[in-house]
């Protein structure tokens, strides 16, 4: 001990002291501005890796919703192939007409070949799309598409490429949040499609609006998100539904004179019968499954992904998550908009609310990176 | 001139003179951070240009073939870090759609036999995405700090990849 004292308190000992400090110190800056530098580079790395990977899932995306537009097309040809079939069945019946009706229908379901149901089967197996079944009253399971799958494989297969670790666990896509049903369901690659009945081509009565007066602003809301007051001196006073999200549940509302600002229909203008003829054949059209169109309305295609990056940040053996969303914008899908342009894929910023009902990796932060300490 | 026999005033003189050893040092580590600084700032920049032009190819808004003017353009107010002239793009991986305008021996051209991409917007091609896996490089100016260690510049570097719908232009 007493060596140690008397070095340190020697001028040399004081010097190589002073130079220890010093080196330590610097040694110190150097490392964290390093680790800083490199973390800051990664981070910047990850969002670049999340923006181009989602880009690119939504760009498979698109272009499958062009092929629902193609194979639109496919199937009304098929339907127009079934009813010309129909037709050649029901052409003898047709000087006996209106005697020879139930013949004749007999005839037309005995000659229909169902070739727009093959079609539909081959829809709904390709692009993960649940085909309504007239003998099944419940829901029809979905069944794991072809091309949503492969959508899932080329996302990962960017995520790969751009830097992100290559695990399924680490780089996860969730469809078209939030709309599915529940936070499993939005992990199974989907397109958000659903088939169309005929009787959606049907013009309907437009329902009435209603409004109330709040701060100098008249607010509007929709049939669907209004109820019956309960008031018994005026039966037909409405109300917004107390379990609306909405600073007005509970308030009275009045019920507004115009119905339809943009007008009558288009078949409604050409025919010049009103929606309530049209609601006679509704019954009858309800069971016709027809087209591919989008589930939600109005349109609702949205991608979003949650990845690790590869790679670690300082001695913790674990990269950057990110998380990002894109949307897919483009019009309808039925087979008379396939001269619509391609669909449009962009970024968007993250959601909160969705991201919340996820069961999530902790460490992980909404909309902007985070680091994840290894535990 | 006579020697100081004061000790106080001898401490002072050896405190000034390792102040004036040692300040050079100092002066030189502060700048070697700044420096260090700078470059993290110019990798920064770059890995950020790449992912812009990538989004700018998603969009259709630039061809690969300008990818290097276009990183370039997105350095903004950190240009001056950069050589000019010195920022290349590499084909990694043409992935599904061949860049346009880069010729290809007979042999390349039959193993990247795919299926037939489409001519009009209304025929169907069965996967009308393209894209690719490009390499990036641009040599930064090297800071005079760091002259001796890095004589012919020093290269960043990074890949990145991205997949656009249509993978042709439209007419």
């Amino acid at each position: 001990m007493r060596s140690i004292d008397r070095f340190s308190n020697a001028p040399c000992g004081q010097v190589l002291l002073a130079t220890l400090l010093f080196c330590f110190i610097f040694s110190a800056v150097f490392l964290g501005l390093f680790q800083a530098g490199m973390a800051y580079s990664q981070k910047e790395r990850t969002r670049r890796a999340c923006d181009l990977t989602l880009l690119s899932a939504g760009s498979v995306y698109a272009n499958g919703l062009q092929w629902v537009r193609y194979s639109n097309v496919l199937l009304m040809l098929s339907v127009a192939g079934d009813l010309a079939m129909m037709g050649m069945a029901i052409a003898p019946f047709i000087p006996g007409f209106p005697l020879t009706v139930p013949e004749a229908m007999v005839a037309a379901k005995q000659a229909d070949p169902h070739t727009r149901r093959k079609v539909q089967l081959v829809q709904s197996h390709l692009f993960g799309i649940p085909l309504p079944d007239p003998r099944r009253k419940d829901r029809v399971p979905r069944p794991l598409g072809i091309y949503p799958t492969w959508m899932e494989w080329e996302g990962h297969r960017a995520a790969g490429r751009n830097g992100f670790q290559q695990s399924p666990m680490n780089v996860q896509f969730f469809y078209n949040l939030p709309s599915p049903w529940n936070s499993l369901e939005c992990r199974i690659p989907d397109m958000a499609l659903r088939f169309r009945r005929a009787d959606e081509l049907l013009p309907k009565e437009p329902s009435p609006l209603y409004s109330l007066h709040s701060d100098g602003k008249r607010h509007y809301f929709s049939q669907d998100q209004v109820e019956p007051a309960q008031n018994p001196r005026d039966p037909d006073q409405m109300r917004v539904r107390s379990d609306l999200p909405s600073p007005f549940a509970g308030r009275w509302v009045r019920k507004e004179n115009r119905l339809d600002p943009k007008g009558p229909d288009p078949l409604t203008r050409s025919t010049g019968i009103g929606p309530s003829t049209w609601d006679l054949l509704r019954p009858l059209l309800k069971d016709i499954v027809l087209d591919v169109t989008h589930r939600e309305e109005p349109s609702y295609h949205a991608l979003s992904l949650a990845g690790r990056s590869a790679g670690t940040v300082g001695r913790h053996g674990s990269g950057f998550l990110e998380t990002a969303g894109v949307v897919l914008e483009g019009g309808g899908l039925a087979a008379w908009d396939l001269d619509l342009p391609p669909f449009k894929v962009h970024l968007q910023r993250s959601r909160l609310t969705p991201w919340t009902k996820l069961p999530m990796a902790p460490g992980t932060t909404l909309g902007a990176s985070a680091y994840r300490r290894g535990s | 001139m006579s020697r100081p026999t004061d000790p106080s005033k001898l401490r002072t003189g050896q405190a000034m003179l390792e102040t004036l050893l040692a300040l050079p040092l100092i002066l030189l580590m502060a700048g070697g951070i700044v420096h260090f600084t700078f470059l993290f700032l110019a990798k920064v920049q770059f890995e950020h240009a790449c992912g812009e032009v990538a989004r700018k190819y998603v969009a259709g808004t630039l061809d690969p073939e300008r990818f290097p003017e276009g990183i370039f353009q997105e350095f903004g107010p950190f240009k001056g870090l950069f050589s000019t002239g010195s920022i290349t793009v590499q084909v990694l991986n043409e992935g599904i759609d061949p860049t346009p305008g880069k010729e290809r021996s007979p042999e390349e051209e039959l193993s990247k036999v795919r299926l037939p991409r489409g001519t009009h917007p209304l025929l169907p091609t069965p996967l009308d995405y393209g894209g690719g896996l490009w390499k990036a490089e641009a040599r930064v100016v090297t800071p005079r700090f760091f002259l001796p260690l890095f004589r012919n510049g020093l290269v960043l570097s990074t890949e990145f990849s991205a997949l656009r719908h249509p993978g042709r232009d439209l007419p």
